[in-house]
């Protein structure tokens, strides 16, 4: 269920964050754009509203950088659609980006509640 | 792995937009799961994807090529436009090619004579030994001797054991070897002898310069030992071009000047000797000149004669040591060696100073005299490139004005500035190179052209269109798309886009400020190289109206050498002197004689110290070249009788030993020392001077006071001469009747460069005509180019000014006043260029010293004739936009205003 008290961020005014996003969904395996778009949102508890439109062009870059590759596939709903996995670069990525995005967040949270964390 | 999604572009659209398809499917799915209708899930799905088009254009931009594309577009649109203005085109790729081809032929050629590194072992290692003194004469021998840039008379050649201690005693070079080029040699083979090159080596030739034969073996130091068996190298250009590069060829005995000689192997591929321009047919060891190779050469015994000056020393460097190190290191043996010289070389006190350079591009005597040429001909060329370029940026902001409109309108409905900027420099890109692709055909004609008429045929230079020649082409292009396009383009685009919009380019009457700038800058560059050009011919005109203190039109010249058909003693002077008699009879010819020295043909000569015994005790020593002469030889060229007489059949060779000198030597005689005794300082031999002659140009035009000591062939008989005939006869006819005449005492020997005196003589006028020839294409093609770019500037700006002329007109201006007015504005833009021109043709003119002959750096005539000719392209330029200009109708003008 949405949280109506917090509005809808939009996920792709932080460029980068999509992309790790998009990384962490593929972890546990190939998936197609809708799927992606829909798990984004559900396990953000709706707070990340991506744009679906915006998820392609990620998707795009991601592949043109070799992080990610994408085959044709069939849904769970037997329609045709582009699938798309991580490479093992991208699994590279992954860790990386997730390792340096927790330390923002660590860091953005130490500044706005200092007495928390102290 | 992005090319794929930008050649297939038709099926990755088509891919794209399945897969949105498939997410629309999908997200409808869900909705109707929800409990919509079916329109009403689509509609929901399509909210949630959002605008279709514009994600699709995303993913594209996504695409790390995209560049490429908007680059196909830029390069579409560049190519529509240039293909609808066809005259701007080609004019603009014409000019370019010229431009970009006269820069190509220039690298080429430089290229070709001194960049080329040698196809060895490290050829940065090598270095050459040479020597300088101010009387080198002093030393006996034969070499070859140039002039370097200090005007320093620089010689190439060493005794041979003075290379062999070098080769025992030195701490800086890990080898060295020694070659002695041979310019005519008779190659016997397979039945038939044929005129030929060589080059006499040390056995360390091979090793040290670390080359791999192409096929057998190369020489070595056993091949130079008294006892082996005579044996030769072919160079793999003539195993190419006489053998067919037949591999039989080794093992096969061939004659060198009837020496019977074992060819053992076959030269590496595109190794064409040390010298640059000398390629040998044939490599000998250096021992094969006792074996009487060279039959004229006996003696001295060559190989151990300490005192004769003949080869030419080459060495490799040792790691870490500098060429300066390395001079120092050898210049103790050498100094110990000249020291030791008998007493009367050192006597001048003056030893030779032993000088080292690199050898990397080879062995170049001809590199002193191209350098600095070579260099000037590249700045002028590239000035040229330079005036191309302004030119065509000239004609660009002028085109980028008359689309000022077309541009706004872009701008206003959303094209970046950069994405313009980018579109108007693709253009220029696109036209420099066309003009690259146009150049190159341009550079092998330029070049073929430099070669044929420049180069004298015995040299052996090779000036391909290779790839560094390529990469300068495409470099000049690009330096040149971007020089003539980047002003405009960036001018063009910064127009206020609703003055522009309102169509105000016609009509504004504001200067060209940028345009006359480019073309005052071209004039100034223009006249530069025109008077450069004119500084170049003012020298040739100098030289050739120098007086030769001989006469040379009519005469024929040609060289028989008959010891090498196996003439020799009496049977040897008897054949010359038959053919002599033959060419005396012959109809048409006034005089013939016979000669070892043609004047302006050479730069080898022997020289003798002659003394004078000048009372008591007091002995006067000269150095001097010598020549040897038949009776006839000073009537025969022309040459004025100073003094006494010449040579006449009297002096034969039981006869009182007679000589003649020149006035030069005469004068380091302290006068005219006719009836008196002069005496070979290295025989001791004395004899009679009967003749003082006038000096006459031998050693080049430049350098006409050089001693000369003339004997008669009777008494001191030469085994090659020269015939010289007189003869009005055309020379093709006269050529052929000569022929004849020597078939008819023997066809075995054969005639060797067969030429005009004239011919002989243009050796030494060889660079200045060069210089002068290319100079001056170079000056008429930046004065076309100058022509042009004023002509078209000046139309521009008529075009421009129709309506204030209009209105000048209307208001009682008359025609002559307005043409008055167009030529006026033509002729202060040059003006202008000039007077900024002509200090920098002087300082350049100051540069080029050393390569003009009685001509100062601001010659008058030089300066003048060049102000004269852009003073004629001015006016010339300018007149027929001037006539449009005063025949503008006013009504008409007006109107359209």
């Amino acid at each position: 269920m949405p949280k109506r008290h917090a509005p809808p961020l939009q996920a792709d005014l932080l460029q980068g964050t999509l992309d790790l996003l998009i990384l962490e969904t593929l972890r546990p395996g190939p998936a197609h754009g809708h799927t992606i778009a829909h798990v984004i949102e559900h396990r953000s508890e709706e707070i990340l509203q991506v744009e679906h439109g915006s998820l392609y062009p990620a998707l795009h870059r991601l592949e043109d950088r070799g992080w990610i590759a994408s085959f044709w596939g069939t849904s769970e709903n037997n329609r045709r659609a582009r699938y798309y996995r991580l490479t093992p670069r991208g699994r590279k990525q992954w860790a990386q980006q997730t390792s340096r995005w927790q330390q923002l967040a660590e860091a953005v949270n130490r500044v706005l509640r200092p007495e928390v964390m102290s | 792995m992005s090319w794929r999604r930008f050649v297939h572009r038709a099926r990755w659209h088509r891919e794209r937009q399945a897969e949105l398809e498939a997410y629309l499917e999908e997200e409808a799915a869900a909705n109707r799961a929800r409990g919509m209708d079916t329109r009403q899930a689509r509609a929901a799905a399509k909210r949630k994807l959002g605008n279709e088009t514009l994600v699709l254009e995303r993913i594209y931009r996504a695409n790390s090529i995209g560049w490429l594309d908007t680059l196909g577009r830029d390069l579409r649109y560049a190519a529509r436009l240039l293909r609808r203005s066809p005259g701007f085109t080609t004019v603009a790729v014409l000019s370019l090619a010229l431009g970009i081809g006269g820069n190509l032929a220039v690298l080429g050629m430089r290229d070709a004579v001194m960049r080329r590194p040698l196809p060895v072992e490290q050829p940065g290692q090598l270095i050459r030994m040479d020597w300088t003194a101010h009387q080198w004469e002093a030393l006996p021998g034969w070499g070859t001797s140039f002039d370097d840039r200090q005007g320093r008379e620089i010689n190439t050649s060493f005794p041979y054991p003075m290379f062999g201690q070098w080769q025992r005693e030195n701490h800086a070079l890990s080898g060295l070897a020694a070659f002695r080029p041979l310019t005519h040699i008779d190659i016997f083979a397979d039945g038939h002898a044929e005129p030929g090159k060589g080059t006499l080596v040390s056995g360390s030739y091979q090793r040290m310069l670390g080359l791999r034969p192409r096929l057998g073996r190369g020489l070595s130091e056993a091949d130079l030992a008294a006892d082996a068996p005579p044996v030769a190298v072919l160079g793999y250009d003539y195993w190419q071009s006489r053998w067919g590069g037949e591999a039989g060829v080794v093992g096969k005995t061939i004659q060198v000047n009837h020496l019977p000689v074992t060819v053992v192997g076959v030269e590496a591929e595109g190794f064409r000797g040390l010298e640059v321009g000398f390629t040998p047919d044939v490599y000998l060891p250096m021992s094969l000149v006792e074996k009487g190779v060279m039959r004229g050469w006996k003696n001295p015994p060559r190989l151990s004669d300490a005192g004769y000056w003949w080869v030419e020393v080459v060495g490799r460097l040792r790691k870490g040591v500098s060429l300066e190190q390395a001079r120092a290191d050898l210049e103790v043996g050498f100094g110990q060696w000249v020291k030791a010289l008998p007493a009367k070389a050192a006597d001048h006190g003056d030893l030779p100073v032993l000088l080292a350079d690199s050898a990397a591009h080879g062995v170049n005597n001809l590199g002193e005299d191209f350098a600095l040429p070579m260099l000037i001909l590249l700045a002028l060329s590239g000035l040229v490139m330079l005036i191309v370029c302004i030119n065509l940026a000239n004609l660009l902001l002028a085109r980028a004005a008359a689309r000022q409109g077309e541009l706004a309108v872009r701008l206003a409905i959303g094209a970046g500035r950069p994405a313009l900027i980018r579109q108007l420099l693709t253009e220029s890109l696109v036209l420099a190179g066309l003009g690259a692709l146009a150049s190159l055909p341009v550079a092998a004609l330029a070049l073929r052209a430099i070669l044929q008429v420049f180069v004298p045929p015995e040299m052996d230079i090779r000036p391909g269109l290779d790839g560094m020649v390529f990469v300068a082409a495409v470099g000049l292009a690009l330096a040149a798309g971007l020089i003539m396009g980047l002003i405009p383009a960036w001018r063009a685009t910064r127009v206020p886009r609703r003055r522009a919009m309102a169509g105000g380019a016609r009509t504004r009457t504001g200067r060209n400020r940028m345009g006359e700038a480019l073309l005052v800058a071209q004039m100034a560059l223009c006249l530069l190289v025109i008077a450069g050009a004119g500084l170049f011919q003012r020298t040739l005109h100098n030289l050739q109206a120098v007086d030769l203190g001989l006469d040379a039109r009519h005469v024929t010249v040609f060289e028989m050498d008959a010891p090498l058909e196996g003439y020799s003693g009496t049977r040897l002077a008897s054949f010359y002197q038959q053919v002599l008699d033959k060419l005396r009879a012959l109809p048409g010819v006034s005089a013939a004689t016979e000669t070892d020295l043609v004047p302006g043909s050479t730069s080898m000569s022997s020289t003798h110290s002659l003394g004078l015994n000048a009372g008591k005790s007091a002995r006067r020593n000269a150095v001097t070249y010598v020549a040897r002469i038949a009776p006839g030889y000073f009537d025969a060229y022309r040459i004025a009788v100073v003094a006494g007489r010449e040579f006449n059949a009297a002096d034969t060779a039981d006869g009182p030993r007679v000589v003649v000198i020149n006035r030069t030597l005469a004068r380091r005689f302290a006068g005219y020392p006719v009836g008196q005794q002069l005496y070979d300082n290295e025989s001791g031999e004395g004899m009679t001077v009967v003749g003082v002659v006038a000096d006459a140009a031998y050693h080049g035009v430049r350098d006409m006071a050089v001693p000369v000591a003339y004997y008669p062939l009777s008494q001191k008989p030469s085994s090659a001469v020269f015939f010289a005939v007189r003869s009005a006869l055309p020379p093709a006819a006269l050529g052929d009747a000569l022929r004849k005449a020597v078939a008819a005492v023997d066809a075995q020997v054969p005639m060797y460069a067969v030429q005009t005196q004239a011919e002989a003589m243009r050796a030494s006028y060889d660079s200045q005509i060069l210089m002068a020839g290319l100079t001056t294409i170079l000056g008429g093609l930046a004065l076309l180019l100058a022509a042009i770019g004023l002509y078209g500037l000046m139309a521009y700006n008529v075009t421009r000014r129709t309506r204030e002329i209009g209105v000048r007109v209307a208001l009682g201006a008359s025609r002559g006043s307005v043409l008055g007015m167009v030529l006026r504005q033509s002729l202060r833009l040059v003006g202008i260029g000039v007077l900024l021109g002509l200090p920098l043709a002087w300082m350049a003119g100051r540069a080029l010293t050393s390569l003009l002959y009685q001509v100062t750096p601001g010659d008058p005539w030089a300066f003048g004739g060049a102000v004269l000719f852009l003073a004629a392209v001015a006016v010339g330029a300018a007149w027929w936009p001037a006539r449009r200009a005063a025949r503008v109708d006013p009504m008409a003008a007006l109107r359209e205003g």
